[in-house]
C-alpha cells in the first residue's frame, strides 16, 4: 500500500526546526574562544557597577518618577557615561571600544537583576545602535556613532533611541504580514535634499533622553510594507520636539517618550535607508524593507530575554532572602517544605530562562546581521587592531558608495532565508518565553511574601511592576508566538496560514 | 457582580448594591488615580462620603446602630465598589474586617466602652492589619493587669494613619496564645510612619505603627484571639473574594471595550481569534468566580455546612483568578493598559495586594488543609 503523501495528511513535509536550536553545540566550535571571557568581564563589570551606582538609586529613582512624572534620571546617564557603558559595546570600526557585542546580553541581566527601568536605558540606547547597524548604511553609522563616542568622551551622555511606535499601530509594524494593514500615520515626503516628516511617535523608550532618534516613517501611509524610511534625527533639528511622558505602571527610570514631527526636515545625509537606497539591490523595496524591520529584533529581542532573566533572578533572590528571614509559626520560612519547593522552582525558572536567552546568543553570534564579527578572523584581527587604526584608514572608506552598496549586498542577499527564518522564530521564542518566566517568578515571590512583598520599600512590588512590561514591548508575547509558529511550525505545514483574516469568526 | 443567592432576591439587599453601585460612580469614578500615590486625593473625602451612605455600617450589629447585614451583602458591595476603584473597597473591608472581630469578641451584653467606640453613622472607620493572618504577623508584647499596655511594632495597619482607633492582636511575653485589643491611635506612645508605598489599594493607606506602652481595651476573652481572627476569617473572606471579583470584572469590561475600538493589524482587535480567546478565559474565569463566591455566602449563611472552609477557598481561588485575568486585562491593551491613561494596571497591581487580604496565601492554604484534616481525625 503507498503510504499518503505529507500534503495529503497535513503532516510536516519537513522536520520541524528542533535541531536547529542546538546553537550551543555549534558555537563551541564556530564561535571565537575569546567570547568566553568576555561574557565573564562584563558581568564582573556589571556587578561592580551595580553596588556602586545601580542598588544606591534603583529604588529612589522609581518612587521620584511616581512622585513626579517629568523627572529624569540624569545623573544615572551620567553616571552609565563615566563608567564607559555607552561605547563599550560600539564596533571598533565606529569608534567604540568594541567589546563583542554578544557579551551585552549577559551584562544586561546582571544590571537587571539589580533595577529594569535603569538598565533599560543602557538596552535602549544599544536598540538604537541595532537599528543603526542593521540599515547597513555604513557612512550614516559611522557618523552618528563616532558622534555618540566624542560626545560621551567629552563626559556629555549621548545616547540612540528607536522611535517606532504610533498611537494607532503597535506590535503591528513590528510584523512583516501585518505591516500592510497598520494604521501607521508618520509620514516621510520625499524633497529637494532629503525628507520632510510629519507624525508622531509613542512609547518610545529612553526618548527624552537621548540624543539621536532612529526613526522608522514611511513615504506613503498607505502602503507602508512597500514605502519604509529609516532616518536619523538628531535632538534639536527643526521641527522636531518631545511630547508627553508616559505614566507608566513599572519600568519608571526608562522614560517613555512621545516624540513630535511637525513639518521636520531630515537632510540627505542622515537617510539611513529608503526605496532609493536599495533600488540596485536586486530585491523589492518591499522585500529590503522587510528584511530591515526582521533582521534586528533577532539581535535585540535575545537582549528583552536577558533583562527578564535578571529580574527572575531578582525575585528568586528576594524571596530566598525574605524566607530566610520571616519566621512563621516560630519557624524560619524557609524551614517549611512548601517554601522549598516554591524556591525550587524560582530557581529553575530563572537558570531555565538564562539558558535559553544563552542559546539565542550563540545563534545571534553564528547567523544574525552581526555574524560577520564573529568570524574568528575578522574578531581576532579586530581584537589587535588599534583604534585610530580604524579612524585614519578605515572609516574614510565608509563614505564610498560601492563600500556601502557591497556590504548592504553582503548582508541583505547572503543571509539565507533558512537562517532569517530560524532567526526571527528563535528571537520571538526567547523574549515570551523569558519574559513569561520572569513575570511568573514575581508572582511566586510576592505569593510567598504575602503582604511584605507589596510593600515598596522591600523591593519585589518593584520587580512585578517592571517585568509586566516586558511582554508587551518588542511585540507583544501573543504576537511573538504567532511568529515562532509561522516561522519554525507552519513553514513545513502545507496550507498552514497566519495572520489570515477572517480566524476571529464564531468558531 | 450578581451574587443570585436566595438573599439576594430580598428587594432591600439589592438596593444596597444598587446603592454601593452609584457610590462608586458618584464618589469614586472621576478620581481612582488621584486617590493612588503620591496621593493628589486625600481618600478622606470618599470615606465621609461612604460614611454618610450608611456603606461603613453596613455589618455592624443593629443593636449598635448598625444595618447589621450578612457578609453575603457587604461582598456584593465590595465587588460593585471594586470593579471601579478596589482601594476604596480597601477602606471598607478593613473597617468591617475590624467591626467583625469585635462581634466575634465582645459580649453585648457588656459592651457599653466598644459600642460607644463604633457604633452608629458617627463612629469613625476602625484601622486593622487587613493585609495579616495569625502566625505570620508581629505581635506586640503585653503587660499590666487590669489596664493592658500594649508595646512593639505593627506593620502595614490599613487606614493606621488617619483611624482614631484600631483592633490590634497582642501577646503576653511568653504566652502560646494571643489577644485583640481596641487601641487609641491619638494615645502618647503611639509612634505611626508616613503611609507605607504598597502595590496596590493605594487608597486604602496602611502606616506602620510603633506602640510604647499604650493603653488598650482588652476585646472578649483573653488568649481566644485566634478563634476571634477564624470567625471574622469565615465572614469576610466572602469580601476579600468579592474584591478580586469586582476588580476581574472591571479590567474584563474595560478589555471588551478596547477589543471592539482598537485596529491592529488590519482589523479589529476582537476580530482575532487569540484576543476572544484571552477575553473568553477572563469571562470563564469570571464566571466561575460568580458561582464560587454565590456558593460560599449560600455556605456562609448558614445555609450549609462547612460555611467557613468554603469562604477561605472561594478566596484563595478568585484570588488567584484575579491575578491571572487582570494581567490578561493588561495585555490585551498592549502598550496602553501599562500607561496609567487606563485602568488596566491598576486593576493588576491592586488584585495582587487583595490577594494578601487576610493573610499570606501559603499560610492560608496550609490553614484550610489543617482544618480540614482536624475534621477527618475527629
Amino acid at each position: 500500500m503507498q503510504a499518503p503523501t505529507p500534503e495529503a495528511t497535513g503532516h510536516p513535509r519537513a522536520p520541524l526546526g528542533f535541531t536547529g536550536t542546538l546553537n550551543s553545540i555549534e558555537a563551541m566550535h564556530r564561535l571565537p574562544v575569546w567570547i568566553r571571557g568576555d561574557f565573564y568581564r562584563a558581568m564582573e563589570l556589571a556587578r561592580r557597577f551595580n553596588d556602586l551606582v545601580v542598588k544606591p538609586m534603583s529604588g529612589e529613582v522609581d518612587r521620584k518618577v511616581m512622585e513626579d512624572n517629568d523627572y529624569l534620571p540624569r545623573d544615572f546617564l551620567k553616571k552609565a557615561n563615566e563608567w564607559g557603558l555607552f561605547t563599550l559595546w560600539i564596533p571598533k570600526m565606529y569608534g567604540g571600544k568594541g567589546m563583542n557585542m554578544l557579551s551585552l546580553y549577559p551584562f544586561m541581566e546582571e544590571v537587571s537583576s539589580a533595577c529594569a527601568g535603569l538598565a533599560n536605558l543602557i538596552g535602549a540606547h544599544y536598540l538604537g545602535v541595532s537599528v543603526l547597524c542593521s540599515s547597513c548604511n555604513m557612512d550614516i553609522t559611522n557618523r552618528v556613532l563616532r558622534d555618540v563616542v566624542k560626545e560621551n568622551d567629552r563626559g556629555r551622555p549621548c545616547t540612540i533611541s528607536l522611535a517606532w511606535t504610533e498611537p494607532d499601530a503597535g506590535t503591528d509594524q513590528v510584523q512583516a504580514p501585518l505591516l500592510p494593514g497598520a494604521k501607521v500615520r508618520t509620514q516621510a515626503t520625499k524633497t529637494a535634499g532629503g525628507y520632510v516628516v510629519n507624525g508622531s511617535k509613542v512609547f518610545i523608550s529612553s526618548g527624552h533622553l537621548s540624543t539621536w532618534h532612529m526613526l522608522i516613517c514611511y513615504e506613503d501611509v498607505l502602503k507602508p510594507a512597500d514605502t519604509i524610511v529609516m532616518l536619523a534625527v538628531k535632538t534639536g533639528m527643526r521641527g522636531f520636539s518631545f511630547g508627553h511622558k508616559e505614566r507608566k505602571m513599572g519600568q519608571k527610570a526608562c522614560v517613555a517618550s512621545e516624540l513630535i514631527f511637525e513639518d521636520c526636515f531630515v537632510p540627505d545625509e542622515n537617510v539611513c535607508f529608503d526605496r532609493e537606497q536599495v533600488r540596485r539591490l536586486g530585491i523589492t523595496a518591499r522585500q529590503a524593507g522587510l528584511k530591515l524591520i526582521d533582521m534586528f529584533p533577532a539581535v535585540t529581542q535575545p537582549g528583552v530575554a536577558a533583562i527578564s532573566t535578571g529580574i527572575a533572578r531578582a525575585a528568586c533572590e528576594a524571596a530566598v532572602r525574605y524566607a530566610a528571614e520571616k519566621k512563621v509559626g516560630g519557624k524560619a520560612l524557609i524551614n517549611h517544605e512548601w517554601v522549598q519547593l516554591v524556591i525550587a522552582d524560582l530557581y529553575r525558572n530563572a537558570v531555565s530562562s538564562r539558558a535559553i536567552y544563552m542559546e539565542a546568543t550563540y545563534a545571534a553570534g553564528l547567523l544574525s546581521m552581526i555574524r560577520l564579527l564573529f568570524n574568528k578572523a575578522i574578531f581576532y584581527l579586530t581584537l589587535v587592531t588599534p583604534g585610530w587604526f580604524f579612524t585614519l584608514f578605515v572609516s574614510p572608506l565608509f563614505r564610498l558608495g560601492i563600500v556601502n552598496h557591497v556590504y548592504r549586498k553582503m548582508n541583505f542577499e547572503m543571509t539565507s532565508p533558512e537562517d532569517e527564518r530560524h532567526m526571527s522564530g528563535l528571537g520571538s521564542l526567547t523574549k515570551f518565553t523569558c519574559s513569561d518566566l520572569a513575570m511568573l517568578n514575581c508572582s511566586l515571590a510576592l505569593d510567598l511574601m504575602g503582604a511584605d512583598g507589596t510593600r515598596h520599600d522591600l523591593g519585589a512590588e518593584k520587580l512585578f511592576r517592571d517585568a509586566k512590561l516586558l511582554q508587551i514591548y518588542e511585540g507583544t508575547n501573543e504576537v511573538n508566538r504567532i511568529n515562532l509558529f509561522s516561522r519554525h511550525i507552519a513553514q513545513v505545514m502545507p496550507g498552514v496560514g497566519v495572520f489570515e483574516q477572517g480566524s476571529g469568526g464564531g468558531l | 457582580m450578581r451574587i443570585e443567592t436566595h438573599a439576594m432576591h430580598n428587594g432591600e439587599l439589592k438596593a444596597f448594591n444598587d446603592l454601593a453601585e452609584s457610590f462608586a460612580k458618584k464618589e469614586l469614578l472621576a478620581h481612582v488615580h488621584e486617590r493612588e500615590f503620591p496621593y493628589a486625593l486625600d481618600a478622606a473625602e470618599a470615606v465621609e462620603a461612604a460614611r454618610k451612605a450608611g456603606l461603613l455600617s453596613v455589618n455592624l450589629p443593629e443593636e449598635w446602630g448598625g444595618t447589621g447585614l450578612d457578609a453575603s451583602v457587604l461582598a456584593g458591595m465590595l465587588s460593585r465598589i471594586s470593579a471601579v476603584d478596589a482601594g476604596m473597597a480597601g477602606i471598607l473591608f478593613t473597617h468591617a474586617a475590624a467591626l467583625e472581630i469585635i462581634s466575634a469578641a465582645v459580649d453585648r451584653g457588656d459592651c457599653a466602652e466598644v459600642c460607644r467606640l463604633v457604633s452608629g453613622r458617627e463612629g469613625s472607620p476602625l484601622a486593622f492589619q487587613a493585609y495579616g493572618g495569625p502566625g505570620e504577623i508581629e505581635l506586640p508584647a503585653v503587660a499590666g493587669e487590669g489596664v493592658n499596655q500594649l508595646s512593639g511594632r505593627l506593620p502595614l495597619v490599613a487606614l493606621g494613619g488617619t483611624a482614631r482607633h484600631a483592633v490590634v492582636p497582642g501577646a503576653r511575653p511568653g504566652g502560646e496564645k494571643f489577644s485583640w485589643y481596641l487601641v487609641d491611635l491619638s494615645l502618647d506612645g503611639v509612634k505611626k510612619s508616613d503611609p507605607v508605598l504598597t502595590l496596590g489599594m493605594q487608597a486604602c493607606q496602611a502606616v506602620d505603627i510603633e506602640l510604647d506602652a499604650v493603653p488598650a481595651l482588652l476585646l472578649g476573652a483573653e488568649g481566644q484571639g485566634g478563634a476571634y481572627f477564624r470567625t471574622m476569617q469565615a465572614r469576610m473572606s466572602a469580601g476579600a473574594a468579592a474584591i478580586s471579583l469586582g476588580i476581574m470584572e472591571g479590567s474584563f469590561r474595560e478589555a471588551l471595550a478596547y477589543a471592539r475600538q482598537r485596529w491592529q493589524g488590519g482589523r479589529y482587535l476582537e476580530e482575532w481569534s487569540g484576543v476572544r480567546m484571552m477575553l473568553a478565559r477572563m469571562a470563564v474565569q469570571i464566571e466561575v468566580s460568580r458561582c464560587c463566591l454565590a456558593g460560599c455566602s449560600i455556605a456562609g449563611n448558614g445555609a450549609a455546612p462547612g460555611g467557613e472552609g468554603s469562604a477561605l477557598a472561594a478566596a484563595l481561588h478568585i484570588s488567584e483568578l484575579a491575578c491571572a485575568a487582570t494581567s490578561e486585562g493588561v495585555q490585551l491593551l498592549g502598550g496602553n493598559g501599562y500607561m496609567k491613561d487606563y485602568g488596566q494596571e491598576k486593576r493588576m497591581r491592586d488584585a495582587r495586594q487583595a490577594r494578601c487580604l487576610l493573610g499570606m496565601g501559603g499560610l492560608k492554604m496550609m490553614s484550610f488543609i489543617g482544618r480540614i484534616m482536624e475534621e477527618a481525625r475527629a
